[in-house]
C-alpha cells in the first residue's frame, strides 16, 4: 500500500571531543529521508524541471549578479511575478532572493511610526539585493506549471493527491490502526 | 555646519508652501475623481495613507528626471548619460538609445577603480572563469571559496583588525548585523546624520535608540551621562550595553567624524564604538586605511569596523572588522551570513586586487599616486569652489563636497542645465536631507586630470550665476587668477 518514500546519504561525522567539534568522513549512509520540506518532490531531478533549468542555466548564467532595479531583471523575473500573483488569486506579486528577507524587510516598510514612510517606495532587498537567480526563478515557474497542470500531463494533480494519501496513513498510524 | 541665509529660508519655506498647496489641492479634486472607484474596503485603513506618499506623488515626481539617470558605460571621469523624454510631464521616463560623453562627478569612484583597470581586471577575468559568476549558494553551504576568506583576511588586515567578516550587500551589512550586537536592554546612541541603514538597523535591534547632536562630543557625552543616571526605561535597571555609532564620512555632508573626541568620550563611560566608514576606507588616509589612520586613532580603540566595497574599490558588498570573537558571533548568528547568496567572487576578486594596490602589493606605487591624486584633486577642488562663492560643506581631504542650493526649483535647475553642459552632477533633497537644506553632491576621483577639474568649475561657475547659487562674496579675480597661473 505504501509508495515508495525519497532516500538520500547522510554524510557520517566523527568527533574525538566529546562532540564539541565533528569532522566530516567520507563515508555516508542511504537514509529514509522525513525531515527535509520536500512536499511534493520537487527537490531532486524532474522529468519537467530540470532540463528547463539546465537549458536556462545556459541562456541566463547562474547569476545575474546585479539588483533588480538595475541589471537583475531578466523576463523570467517578470515571468515569475505575474505566475504567483496568479496562483495565488492576487492581482500582483514582488520576488525576493531570500526567503527570510522576504518577511524580516517587508514588514517594516508597510507599518511603522513616520508619517512619511518613503521606505514603501524603497524597500531594501529590492533595491540592493542580488535578484534571484534566473535557474533558481525558473525552476519555481516549472514547479507551479506542474502543479497547475499547464506542463501537458497531470503529475502535478498526482503528487498533491499523493501527499495528501500520506498524511491520512500518518495518522491512522497514530490513532492506533 | 550650514549657515542658512535668512532670505534664502524665507524664499525656500515659500516655495516649499506653494508646492504643498498646489499639491494639497489636486489631491482634493483627485478624491472626487477617484469617489466612483474606491478600492478601499470600508473601514480599512489604506496601505498607503494621502500624506506618506503625498512627497512622491506631487513633488519628486515633477523633477524625477534629475534622479536615477541611467548611464550606458563604467562610472570612469567621463561616462555615457542615456537620455530620456516624457510625454507626461516627467510622470513617467522613457529611455532612448541616445547617450551623451558627460564629465562624471557623481560617482562615488574615488580611487578610479569602477572602471577596467591593468591590475585588477585580468584578475578579476580569470576568477570569472575558475569560480563562475555566483557561487547560487550561502556562505555556510557552498558559498565560500578560498577568494572569500583571502578577502575577510585582506580587509581585517587592511583595517587593522584581528579579524572580519563579508557580506554581499552594503546596505545590510549594517542593516543586519545591529540587531546581532545589541537587543532589548541595552542603549544605541547614534548620530543625527547616520545612515538609512544604520537607522533600520538600530530600530530592528530592539534596543533604546538616542540621538545625539551631529559629531557634537559635548552633546554625546550628555547623552552617556544623562541616559547611565537614568537605566532603562521604566525599570531604571543599568543598561546591559551601550553601542556608539558614527560614520567616517558622512555621505550627505561629505564631513570627516570628530573620531579622536568621541572616543575619548565613548571610553570614558564604557560605551562600545561601532564606525561606519563607508565612504571613508579607501578615500582618506596616507595608505587609504580611512579616518583611523586619517585622524591618528588606533583601530583597536574602536571595538566595530564596518565599511562597504562599493566605493573607492569599484566593488559591491561590505564587511565588519572587529575582535575574532565579535567576528565568531556574527558568523553564527547573522541572517546575512546565513541565508543570503555569498558575494560574487570576481567582485571578490576585484576587492582582493583594488586592496593589493592601494598597499602597493602589485608591485608598483600606483596606489600611492592615486591616493595622493585625490587628496589634491578634493583639495583643489574644494577650494576653488569656495573661492567662487559657493557655500561647500564638509571637511579637507573629504572627496564629498555638498554644494548648497536650498530652493526646491533651483535643484533641477542646477542639475538640467550642468547635465545640457556635460557635467553630470547628483543633486539631493528630502527625504534624504532635512526640507530646507538640498544641496548637489559632487564626489571627486583620482581618475579625475586637472583639465577635467578646470572643465567642471568653470561649468558649475556658469550655473551657479545663471541659477543664483553663490551665497557668498566671490574672491577678488586678481589673487584667484594667481593661484591659478601658480597652479599651472
Amino acid at each position: 500500500m505504501l509508495a515508495i518514500s525519497t532516500a538520500f546519504d547522510v554524510v557520517e561525522r566523527t568527533s574525538k571531543d566529546n562532540n564539541k567539534t565533528l569532522q566530516r568522513t567520507s563515508n555516508t549512509t542511504r537514509c529514509l529521508n522525513l525531515g527535509s520540506y520536500n512536499y511534493l518532490g520537487f527537490a531532486a531531478a524532474d522529468e519537467y524541471c530540470t532540463p528547463r533549468v539546465i537549458e536556462s542555466l545556459k541562456k541566463y548564467s547562474a547569476s545575474t549578479c546585479s539588483v533588480r532595479v538595475d541589471g537583475g531583471t531578466t523576463k523570467l523575473h517578470n515571468e515569475l511575478e505575474e505566475l504567483p500573483a496568479r496562483f495565488v488569486g492576487k492581482p500582483a506579486a514582488i520576488l525576493f532572493g531570500m526567503c527570510y528577507v522576504t518577511n524580516s524587510a517587508i514588514i517594516p516598510c508597510l507599518i511603522g511610526k513616520e508619517i512619511i514612510q518613503h521606505l514603501k517606495h524603497s524597500c531594501p532587498p529590492h533595491l540592493y539585493a542580488t535578484s534571484m537567480s534566473p535557474p533558481g526563478v525558473q525552476h519555481v515557474i516549472s514547479a507551479i506549471k506542474v502543479i497547475l497542470g499547464e506542463d501537458g500531463s497531470n503529475r502535478g494533480a498526482q503528487k498533491l493527491a499523493r501527499i495528501r494519501l500520506r498524511f491520512l496513513q500518518v495518522r491512522a498510524q497514530e490513532d492506533g490502526f | 555646519m550650514v549657515r542658512l541665509p535668512y532670505t534664502t529660508a524665507l524664499t525656500t519655506l515659500f516655495s516649499y508652501g506653494l508646492l504643498f498647496a498646489f499639491g494639497q489641492l489636486r489631491d482634493f479634486f483627485r478624491k472626487f475623481v477617484d469617489w466612483f472607484k474606491a478600492k478601499n474596503v470600508k473601514g480599512y485603513a489604506p496601505i498607503c495613507l494621502g500624506l506618506e506618499d503625498f512627497y512622491v506623488r506631487r513633488l519628486y515626481l515633477r523633477i524625477q528626471d534629475c534622479f536615477g539617470r541611467p548611464i550606458a558605460s563604467a562610472p570612469d571621469s567621463w561616462f555615457d548619460v542615456v537620455e530620456r523624454t516624457s510625454k507626461d510631464n516627467n510622470k513617467t521616463l522613457q529611455r532612448t538609445s541616445n547617450t551623451t560623453r558627460c564629465l562624471n562627478l557623481g560617482s562615488y569612484n574615488y580611487l578610479g577603480f569602477a572602471a577596467a583597470d591593468e591590475y585588477c581586471t585580468p584578475r578579476v577575468i580569470e576568477s570569472l572563469k575558475k569560480y563562475s559568476a555566483s557561487t547560487c549558494s550561502v556562505r555556510v553551504d557552498g558559498g565560500t571559496t578560498k577568494l572569500h576568506n583571502e578577502l575577510e583576511e585582506l580587509a581585517a588586515r587592511f583595517v587593522g583588525k584581528p579579524a572580519a567578516i563579508l557580506f554581499g550587500m552594503g546596505y545590510v551589512t549594517n542593516s543586519a548585523i545591529i540587531p546581532c550586537l545589541i537587543g532589548k536592554g541595552g542603549l544605541i546612541i547614534s548620530d543625527s546624520l547616520n545612515h538609512n541603514s544604520i537607522v533600520n538597523g538600530a530600530r530592528g535591534s530592539g534596543a533604546t535608540v538616542r540621538v545625539f547632536q551631529h559629531n557634537s562630543p559635548a552633546h554625546l557625552e550628555e547623552v552617556l551621562r544623562e541616559q547611565i543616571a537614568g537605566g532603562q526605561p521604566r525599570t531604571h535597571r543599568p543598561w546591559k550595553k551601550i553601542i556608539v555609532i558614527v560614520e567616517g564620512i558622512y555621505s550627505m555632508e561629505g564631513e570627516l567624524c570628530k573620531l579622536p573626541e568621541i572616543i575619548a568620550v565613548a571610553k570614558k563611560y564604557k560605551a562600545y564604538t561601532y564606525l561606519d566608514e563607508a565612504h571613508s576606507i579607501g578615500a582618506v588616509g596616507q595608505s587609504g586605511r580611512g579616518v583611523c589612520e586619517l585622524l591618528g586613532v588606533d583601530p583597536a580603540d574602536v571595538d566595530i569596523m564596518m565599511g562597504t566595497f562599493t566605493k573607492s574599490f569599484g566593488s559591491c558588498g561590505g564587511y565588519i572588522a572587529a575582535s575574532k570573537e565579535i567576528i565568531q558571533h556574527l558568523k553564527h548568528s547573522c541572517p546575512a551570513h546565513l541565508y543570503a547568496t555569498s558575494m560574487s567572487p570576481p567582485a571578490v576578486q576585484q576587492v582582493i586586487s583594488a586592496i593589493k594596490v592601494i598597499l602597493g602589493e602589485d608591485g608598483s606605487n600606483r596606489g600611492a599616486q592615486k591616493l595622493a591624486r585625490i587628496r589634491e584633486n578634493s583639495n583643489f577642488f574644494r577650494s576653488e569652489l569656495k573661492k567662487m562663492g559657493f557655500e561647500v560643506l564638509g571637511d579637507n581631504d573629504s572627496p564629498v563636497m555638498p554644494i548648497m542650493l536650498y530652493n526646491p526649483a533651483k535643484i533641477p535647475a542646477f542639475s538640467r542645465e550642468c547635465l545640457r553642459q556635460k557635467v553630470a552632477v547628483v543633486t539631493v533633497a528630502f527625504p534624504a536631507t532635512p526640507l530646507l537644506l538640498a544641496r548637489a553632491r559632487i564626489c571627486i576621483s583620482a581618475s579625475h586630470t586637472r583639465e577635467d577639474l578646470m572643465k567642471a568649475l568653470d561649468v558649475i561657475s556658469r550655473v551657479g550665476d545663471l541659477v543664483g547659487i553663490k551665497y557668498f562674496p566671490a574672491e577678488p579675480p586678481k589673487i584667484a587668477g594667481a593661484d591659478h597661473d601658480k597652479l599651472e
